[in-house]
């Protein structure tokens, strides 16, 4: 499973951003690269590493930090 | 000998930030942690060194499936081999207009390759839409159909570039695997047909989508969810497996093969020790434990017809080695096939060195194949720029390894073809003033059918859903509900409009949408959206044209179309610019878009038949 500083290390490698600038505010909002396309390739390799798998639902409403940790959690990821 | 994947992390960013890209430690890293999550890192850490020494290589990519998630695996495999490459995706389902078009990426990218990636069910949607209802006759002329595109878009390529091309071969049905209902026989005869056309067009090669069904068998590599969703077809764990596939088979098309390969003896080209068992218990026979390595001698001498070099290093004693290279039974290397022997007790990265200055190449030509943990990591210390895989102890495991090293692939024809390409681009372009295929005529081919209707309860749920989720091509990004739009469409004076389209390849449904009002000046377009899988086919000017035709029927004498720019929503204002609309005088062009019916109209496209007629409008209270 993975942890919190692992999630925001994929997302910042993920999105071309420096991990330190991110937080669990980031969203497409505040990151310029966090468009649907790369929330795809964000949610496959968040799947791959945490080894949980989201619905087409889950995709959709997890474009923002916050939305992707409790998705996590929800499957049992810890911080 | 444990890899600790922060140290290398840690190596690898100390590394960039010093202009360099260590690729040592990035090749142990991904076959220490080959996912998707390595290779986003690697990526950025290669991009951000800016390391001069990494080639700069330009790939294309023409799809009609969402392959961005791949793109991180495919960057970073070709950082760890050297290149910086950066990789254009054309639109979903755009290839027409990226091959035939002086706008598309092939005009304007100037790739060094070009991967055609084709997916079965976007390329051939009425295998899946109408798979029961077809008969053979219909199912034989949509393989035609699917043939003729390719060999239309390979003719196209070969006019105007002449980079390598790499085709994907059809998947069969992912969701096939028990119950056979034929469509994999039909993806089979398009691959067959594709297989053929190939033939005739120098440098393009075929890369078989099969390799990764076999790659990931527990759960399938299929995911019928992502696909409805975003036309991902691939399960999260078949990406890394395929996008390496993937790379295997591009390397060749992007830079040289290996040259040298530098084989150590015991453990590596046979099984046992020399000095321990002698020449009579070492094993590279064909039954086990000699089997693996009997097959890893066949490989390397196959290469070494292709002109490969070979090289023995190896810490033993030569009065001992030699007799078995020159008369051991069970040998298949010889002396002969062996550009350099160095069979003695110096350190491996001295040998190595001594041989490549004697054959005058660059160390980053050099494969190091070693069964010795320790004499891997010896050498990646002493010499980085030599290519040293990680390998498994297993035997069985280590020879697929080594199978699959994409440094070792090599294209079927020789590097003459690529020569032949350029000529053959030469003389296609004279050629292609008087017969060669433009985009009109290639568009042709498709076959493309519309039809525009009203908004009505059986279409108004995939008009909410195209609202919903149309970015690029989406004069507004109003994301309206199906209440919103009755609402809309039964106002006073209020139309909305839906584009259905279909062609040789099967049913795509409703792909557009113009929402629009009578205004005191003229036919006001409150919103346009075409789907992107619709898009790069002329569907947005045929849209346009009868809007215009239809406004100017009604007495119109001008169409305003409202833009509110979203940062996404670029190719539709991109579009307004090329029709010829005046732009409102913002700095952003948001606001309304201006078409004067009174002068020249947008002409519907010639390739795209139409299915009835569209609505009529409300007539103008004031012509």
């Amino acid at each position: 499973m993975m942890s919190f500083d692992g999630l925001l290390q994929l997302v910042g490698d993920v999105l071309m951003v420096d991990a330190e600038s991110l937080s669990l505010d980031s969203s497409p909002e505040t990151v310029p690269t966090w468009d649907s396309i790369n929330h795809l390739t964000l949610v496959m390799a968040v799947e791959e590493q945490a080894g949980v798998q989201f619905t087409p639902e889950e995709l959709s409403r997890t474009a923002s930090m916050r939305a992707l940790w409790s998705a996590l959690s929800a499957k049992g990821a810890t911080c | 000998m444990t890899t600790d994947i922060e140290t290398l992390k840690v190596q690898l960013r100390k590394a960039a930030g010093a202009g360099q890209f260590n690729r040592a430690a990035a090749r142990l890293l991904l076959e220490t942690a080959p996912t998707m999550a390595t290779a986003a890192f690697l990526t950025g850490a290669a991009r951000r060194s800016g390391d001069p020494s990494l080639l700069a290589r330009r790939l294309v990519i023409l799809r009609n499936w969402t392959i961005e998630p791949l793109l991180p695996v495919l960057e970073a495999l070709a950082a760890v081999h050297g290149m910086a490459l950066r990789i254009e995706v054309g639109g979903y389902g755009d290839q027409g207009h990226d091959i035939f078009d002086n706008t598309g990426l092939i005009a304007s990218a100037a790739p060094d390759a070009v991967l055609l990636a084709d997916y079965a069910q976007a390329a051939v949607p009425a295998l899946w839409t109408e798979a029961d209802a077809l008969s053979g006759t219909e199912a034989t002329a949509l393989a035609d159909a699917a043939i003729d595109r390719l060999q239309g878009m390979l003719t196209g390529l070969r006019q105007r570039t002449g980079a390598p091309v790499l085709i994907q071969s059809l998947a069969p049905a992912g969701d096939n695997r028990l119950s056979g209902d034929g469509r994999d026989t039909f993806i089979r005869q398009i691959n067959q047909g594709w297989q053929q056309a190939l033939a005739e067009h120098p440098a393009c090669y075929m890369f078989d989508s099969q390799a990764v069904a076999g790659a990931v068998t527990q759960s399938g590599w299929y995911d019928a969810r992502r696909w409805a969703e975003a036309r991902m077809p691939y399960a999260t764990a078949a990406l890394f497996p395929l996008a390496a596939a993937f790379y295997r088979a591009l390397h060749p098309l992007l830079t040289a093969p290996v040259k040298l390969v530098v084989l150590d003896l015991d453990g590596t080209l046979w099984h046992g020790t020399l000095g321990e068992d002698g020449a009579d218990g070492i094993r590279m026979d064909s039954e086990h434990p000699g089997a693996p390595f009997r097959d890893l001698q066949r490989l390397l001498k196959y290469l070494a017809s292709r002109g490969l070099l070979l090289a023995v290093c190896s810490k033993n004693n030569a009065s001992d080695a030699m007799p078995v290279l020159e008369r051991h039974a069970d040998m298949l290397l010889r002396p002969a096939d062996l550009t350099a022997c160095r069979i003695d007790w110096e350190p491996k990265p001295d040998n190595l060195a001594r041989i490549v200055r004697e054959l005058n190449i660059g160390f980053d030509a050099v494969l190091f194949l070693d069964d010795s943990p320790l004499e891997r990591a010896l050498m990646r210390q002493a010499l980085p720029d030599v290519i040293v895989p990680e390998l498994a102890a297993d035997p069985y495991v280590r020879l697929r390894q080594i199978r699959d090293l994409p440094c070792l692939n090599r294209l079927p024809a020789t590097l003459e073809d690529r020569a032949r390409a350029n000529n053959y681009q030469a003389e296609s372009q004279r050629r292609s003033a008087s017969q060669g295929l433009d985009m009109d005529s290639f568009l042709s081919t498709l076959d493309l059918r519309l039809s525009i209707t009203s908004l009505s309860a059986q279409n108004v749920a995939r008009a909410a859903q195209l609202c919903g989720k149309t970015n690029q091509f989406n004069l507004t990004t109003l994301r309206q509900s199906e209440a919103d739009l009755v609402d809309y469409a039964t106002a006073p004076g209020r139309t909305v409009w839906l584009v259905r389209a279909e062609d040789r390849f099967g049913d795509y449904g409703w792909i557009g949408l113009a929402q629009m009002h009578a205004g005191p000046a003229g036919l006001c377009i409150d919103n346009l959206l075409i789907s992107c899988r619709a898009l790069g086919r002329g569907v947005e000017t045929a849209l346009l044209a009868d809007l215009a035709w239809k406004g100017r029927e009604a007495g119109y004498h001008r169409l305003e179309l409202h833009y509110i720019p979203s940062g996404r929503n670029m190719p539709a204002g991109r579009f307004l610019v090329e029709a010829g609309l005046q732009a409102p005088n913002t700095h952003d062009g948001v606001g309304a878009w201006l078409l004067d019916l009174t002068g020249a109209l947008p002409v519907w496209p010639t390739w795209i038949t139409r299915i009835g007629p569209p609505p009529s409008l409300l007539s103008t209270g004031a012509p």
